[in-house]
């Protein structure tokens, strides 16, 4: 069996479609997820033990079982609820869920970074806790949780490809579709790993980056 | 709790537990062995051997785990290799579990004292010496708690399995959910599994931790005194 | 292959001809020239990062020197004497060479998840192909003379720095070293540790053994070494009884280190 890639040069749109599907959706979770990490992590040190108990035990369930499971969880239980959303919102819903508690762990961690007595310092201003936590403390965080961040981050960018299981257009189910009627697997899928391999690259970039500039920081402290 | 349903649909969900078992215990069985061989081939920093193995490990941690699985299920053929879809999913699994399990045992041979390598040394030992009885021994108890959350991360991407037309815990569960039309039961349950076969896991791990610790604990408590680093 | 340089004393047990080493950029070694003759104690002192550490790890070729020789009890080092001149050592041959020196480092490096026992018997049998009987037999002497003997069965952790040092020491023993390198063994403890340690070395220098101590204790030096070289940049700046030295430095940057380290001391 010879390799004929010349079959890119058919398939290319198709390609390029779901390309922008993941990266669309990538920068979805991304958006959601951080704040929800964000949340996750500051009701984490919340007072009331209830509410702690309560998110230590979701997070646990969201860690703990496979996203696939996850996403069809989501998938099948939305219209239950009465919430009828095409596959993508959903995609983008069934990752933030598992995405804000890994998140929030990185994010708890920043925090937990920030020595306690800037809090005091802050209080001793008189400035409001809003204003300390976005003044004051979330900066702070960054060096500390930017590295991991970004390597999370792209654990979502390849975790996208799970969406092909509800059936969103993006880039591993673009190819499957592509291939199953042109019976060029290898090729097509060649081409979407290198297409992966790319916006990973991108991410490590911005990671090798992020971790200089995070030392920096810290160095400077 | 449909009562009927669940007896209906029980022993596949049983038969797709087993099948999940069975994925992550083969999985994990060839992946540790590849994962630990790649992170001492790359230690010996030898370039022939090193830097073939770093692209494999860095080529299979930028890819999606489930375009490795089409590659094994979907792609092979086209060259004349027709895996079962059982057999395929545990070639996918297992080539990105160990790409991602030698950067955890790397880590774990990494953070060892690199004051023991030139101890060792000094003492005219042999690398595969250094490596076998200094290196690795205190290796083992940084590596198992990586290692474990690890082996947990490979159990649920077993789940991808069922995107090949294996019938695994997940592929059984979706399976009963679109027949059946009962949204949450048959997930739940298995959702729920999963979270035991993590536990399991975890039991795992604070037994090797007990074990790696026990087995170099003081046998005279009377004598210990502060560790001086 | 490169010929070696002359060597100005050929009976020396220790010699090091115009040694070189560089790290990227850092020069650690910059041509030194030593010698030190058998059952001879040599003291060398210097600010940290002058290369004191490194001329040791290159005398075992721990890091192999760049250019320049090392010869230790008659042999090259990292060559083998051949039918028709010298060529390269295999690895192998440098680690049986290597194992002719003894070497102790700041951090003691003792295996942590072995005994002390353990730590000693390791490298005679692995390397001198000891039986284990002569290996234990020899361990349990060497442990008796640096003043532990009936912690065999101690792990590394159980013991104070200073007895680990001491372990260190019998470890590196254990192998009937011909030299024994002393990398900074003192700095690393607790100050009322130093002295045990630096006992058991007077003992060993007391039974004739040939060694080179990279030291900050003064007072071991003068009492204790037949030499005293100071180091700064990669280079011998002075050498000499090491009375002369401390008292009478010649050099104005041996003035300066000595005036350094005494309003340290003070």
């Amino acid at each position: 069996m010879t390799l004929d890639f010349s079959i890119l040069g058919t398939v290319w749109p198709a390609l390029l479609r779901g390309t922008l599907v993941t990266v669309e959706l990538t920068a979805a979770v991304l958006a959601v997820a951080t704040p929800g990490g964000i949340l996750v992590a500051l009701l984490r040190g919340a007072p009331s033990r209830t509410l702690r108990t309560i998110l230590a035990t979701l997070s646990w369930i969201c860690r703990g079982v496979p996203p696939l499971l996850l996403l069809f969880f989501v998938f099948f239980g939305l219209p239950v609820i009465g919430i009828k959303l095409p596959p993508l919102p959903s995609a983008v819903i069934a990752m933030s869920l598992y995405m804000s508690f890994y998140f929030g762990e990185v994010f708890r961690a920043g925090l937990n970074s920030v020595p306690a007595g800037q809090w005091k310092a802050a209080e001793a201003l008189g400035l409001s806790p809003a204003r300390t936590l976005i003044r004051i403390i979330l900066p702070q965080t960054i060096p500390a949780a930017l590295p991991p961040y970004i390597s999370h981050a792209t654990e979502i960018l390849k975790g996208t490809a799970l969406a092909a299981a509800v059936s969103v257009p993006e880039l591993t189910s673009a190819a499957k579709q592509v291939f199953v009627v042109t019976f060029r697997p290898f090729e097509i899928l060649i081409a979407a790993a290198a297409i992966y391999a790319i916006l990973d690259s991108l991410l490590l970039v911005l990671q090798i980056y992020g971790e200089r500039w995070a030392a920096r920081r810290s160095a400077a402290r | 709790m449909n009562f009927a349903l669940l007896a209906e649909y029980g022993p596949a969900l049983g038969q797709g537990l087993l099948n999940t078992i069975f994925l992550s215990v083969v999985t994990l069985a060839i992946a540790t062995p590849i994962g630990a061989a790649i992170a001492l081939i790359r230690e010996t920093r030898i370039p022939w051997i090193a830097i073939p193995a770093a692209i494999y490990v860095n080529i299979f941690r930028l890819l999606p785990a489930l375009l490795v699985l089409f590659f094994s299920f979907y792609a092979l053929p086209q060259f004349g290799l027709r895996l079962s879809p059982m057999t395929a999913a545990v070639l996918g699994l297992s080539i990105v579990g160990a790409a991602y399990m030698s950067e955890d045992i790397r880590g774990g041979l990494a953070a060892v004292d690199q004051g023991q390598y030139r101890a060792a040394k000094a003492l005219g030992l042999s690398y595969p010496h250094i490596i076998r009885r200094i290196i690795i021994p205190q290796a083992i108890p940084l590596i198992i708690p990586p290692y474990v959350t690890r082996a947990i991360i490979m159990v649920k991407a077993t789940s991808l399995a069922s995107l090949v037309a294996v019938g695994d815990l997940t592929g059984e569960a979706v399976r009963a959910t679109s027949i059946t039309y009962e949204p949450f039961m048959f997930l739940i349950m298995a959702g729920a599994l999963y979270l035991l076969l993590s536990g399991a896991l975890a039991l795992f791990q604070m037994w090797a931790e007990e074990r790696v610790a026990r087995a170099r604990r003081p046998r005279t408590s009377l004598t210990v005194k502060a560790a001086q680093v | 292959m490169k010929m070696p340089a002359p060597r100005t004393s050929p009976q020396a047990m220790v010699e090091v001809v115009n040694l070189h080493k560089t790290y990227g950029p850092l020069t650690a070694l910059d041509g030194v020239d030593l010698a030190v003759e058998a059952g001879q104690v040599i003291a060398i002192v210097g600010a940290s990062g002058s290369g004191k550490s490194t001329l040791l790890r290159c005398i075992n070729f721990l890091d192999p020197p760049d250019s320049g020789d090392v010869w230790v009890d008659g042999h090259r080092m990292g060559f083998i004497e051949g039918g028709s001149g010298m060529r390269r050592a295999s690895d192998r041959e440098i680690r049986r060479h290597r194992a002719d020196i003894g070497m102790v480092f700041q951090h003691f490096n003792l295996f942590p998840h072995f005994t002390v026992l353990q730590n000693i018997i390791e490298a005679p049998m692995a390397v001198r192909g000891f039986s284990r009987a002569d290996a234990v037999a020899t361990a349990r002497e060497l442990l008796a003379s640096v003043g532990l003997a009936g912690k065999e069965e101690a792990f590394p952790t159980e013991l104070s720095g200073g007895q680990q040092q001491r372990v260190a020491i019998a470890r590196a023993l254990a192998m009937k070293p011909r030299v024994m390198l002393f990398d900074e063994p003192t700095s690393a403890l607790d100050p009322e540790l130093v002295d045990e340690v630096l006992r058991t070395m007077r003992n060993l220098a007391e039974k004739g053994m040939t060694m080179l101590v990279v030291t900050h204790e003064m007072s071991f030096a003068e009492d204790v070494a037949d030499t005293l070289v100071y180091f700064d940049k990669g280079k011998i700046v002075e050498a000499g009884k090491p009375s002369d030295v401390l008292r009478n430095p010649s050099q104005p940057r041996t003035q300066a280190f000595l005036q350094r380290l005494l309003r340290r001391t003070l």
